[in-house]
C-alpha cells in the first residue's frame, strides 16, 4: 500500500496561501447589506406607488367631469344662449344652487367649472370648461353656438 | 456540521423574506386584476345604460317609468322595451346579464332646471343613474347624468 508522507495542505490547492475565498461572516456581512439596501429600495418603490395617481382614479375624475358636462349642456337649450350667464350656467354652482347628490363631488375631488362669454372674442360662442382635480383629475371643454 | 446548520438557517432566512416579495407580488397582480375586472364591469354597464337611455322615446308615462328608484323600464326610439333591474349582484338588461359585481343600482330623476327632483315621467329631463360595482372589498361608486335626446 502506498500512502502519502506529507501532511494534507490546509488552503484550497488552486489558490495560493492567502487567498482562501471569502470567509461566512463575510457573506453574512454581504447579505445584510444587501438585505438593508433592498427594503429601502423597497419602501421606496412602495410610497411612490401608493402616491401616485391610480388609473381608477383618473376614470372616477373622468366620470365626474362627464356628468357635470352632461348636466350643464342642456341648459343652453333651457334657458338660451343669450340667458346662459357666468352665474346661472352650472345649475350646481347657481345662484341658487342645485342640491342634488350628483352636485357633491365625492371626497378628495373638486369639480370647478366655468363659462366664458366668448371664443376667441367671438361672442357668437360660449366655452364651458369643467375641470376635476384632487385625487385624480380631468378637464372637459365645450364650445355652444348661438344659433 | 456548525456549517451546514447555519446554511439552513440562512436559506430559511432568506426565503421567508423572498416568500414575502413574491407574495407582495401575487397579492399586486390578483388586486390589479380585480381592479380592471371591476373596472371593466362598470365600464360596460354604465356605456350600454347610457347609450341605451339616451334613445328613451320620449318624457311620458307610457314611455318611462320612474318607480321603484331600483330599476327602470322604458321605451327606446325603436318602440322596443328595455328594463334594467338588479338580480344578486348582477346588472340585467331585459332579463339577461349585462355586468357582474354591481350593487346599490339606483335612478334619480331631474327636472329642467337641473336642480328639482322630478315627480311624474312628463317632467324629466334628466337620468342620473348610480351604482357600486364591488369586488373582494375593492369598491368604486359610479354615477352618470343622461339627457335623453328626445326630452325637450
Amino acid at each position: 500500500m502506498n500512502k502519502s508522507i506529507h501532511p494534507a495542505p490546509r488552503h484550497s490547492g488552486l489558490l495560493p496561501q492567502g487567498m482562501a475565498g471569502l470567509s461566512l461572516i463575510e457573506l453574512i456581512i454581504f447579505i445584510v447589506i444587501i438585505a438593508i439596501v433592498t427594503s429601502g429600495v423597497m419602501a421606496g418603490f412602495n410610497r411612490m406607488l401608493t402616491g401616485s395617481t391610480t388609473a381608477r382614479q383618473l376614470n372616477q375624475a373622468a366620470y365626474l367631469a362627464q356628468q357635470r358636462m352632461e348636466l350643464i349642456l342642456p341648459q343652453r337649450q333651457q334657458q338660451g344662449f343669450l340667458s346662459l350667464t357666468t352665474t346661472d350656467f352650472d345649475p350646481c354652482t347657481a345662484s341658487i344652487p342645485s342640491t342634488q347628490a350628483i352636485c357633491t363631488a365625492p371626497t378628495g375631488y373638486t369639480i370647478t367649472t366655468t363659462l366664458t362669454s366668448d371664443w376667441l372674442g367671438n361672442t357668437d360662442f360660449k366655452v364651458i370648461d369643467v375641470s376635476v382635480s384632487g385625487t385624480g383629475s380631468a378637464q372637459l371643454q365645450a364650445l355652444i353656438g348661438n344659433y | 456540521m456548525v456549517e451546514m446548520v447555519l446554511v439552513i438557517v440562512l436559506i430559511g432566512i432568506i426565503a421567508a423574506l423572498g416568500s414575502r416579495i413574491l407574495a407582495s407580488g401575487f397579492s399586486a397582480y390578483i388586486t390589479g386584476k380585480d381592479l380592471i375586472q371591476t373596472d371593466w364591469q362598470a365600464n360596460v354597464a354604465l356605456q350600454r345604460m347610457s347609450r341605451d337611455l339616451r334613445m328613451v322615446r320620449s318624457a311620458s308615462i307610457a314611455d318611462l317609468t320612474l318607480t321603484p328608484g331600483t330599476e327602470i323600464t322604458f321605451t327606446d326610439n325603436n318602440a322596443n322595451i328595455i328594463s334594467y333591474t338588479l338580480a344578486g349582484t348582477s346588472l340585467m338588461r331585459n332579463g339577461q346579464p349585462l355586468a357582474d359585481d354591481i350593487n346599490n343600482l339606483g335612478f334619480s330623476y331631474i327636472a329642467s332646471d337641473g336642480k328639482t327632483s322630478a315627480a311624474s315621467a312628463d317632467l324629466v329631463h334628466y337620468i342620473v343613474v348610480s351604482f357600486t360595482a364591488s369586488r373582494r372589498g375593492l369598491e368604486q361608486n359610479i354615477s352618470a347624468v343622461i339627457h335623453p335626446r328626445n326630452f325637450q
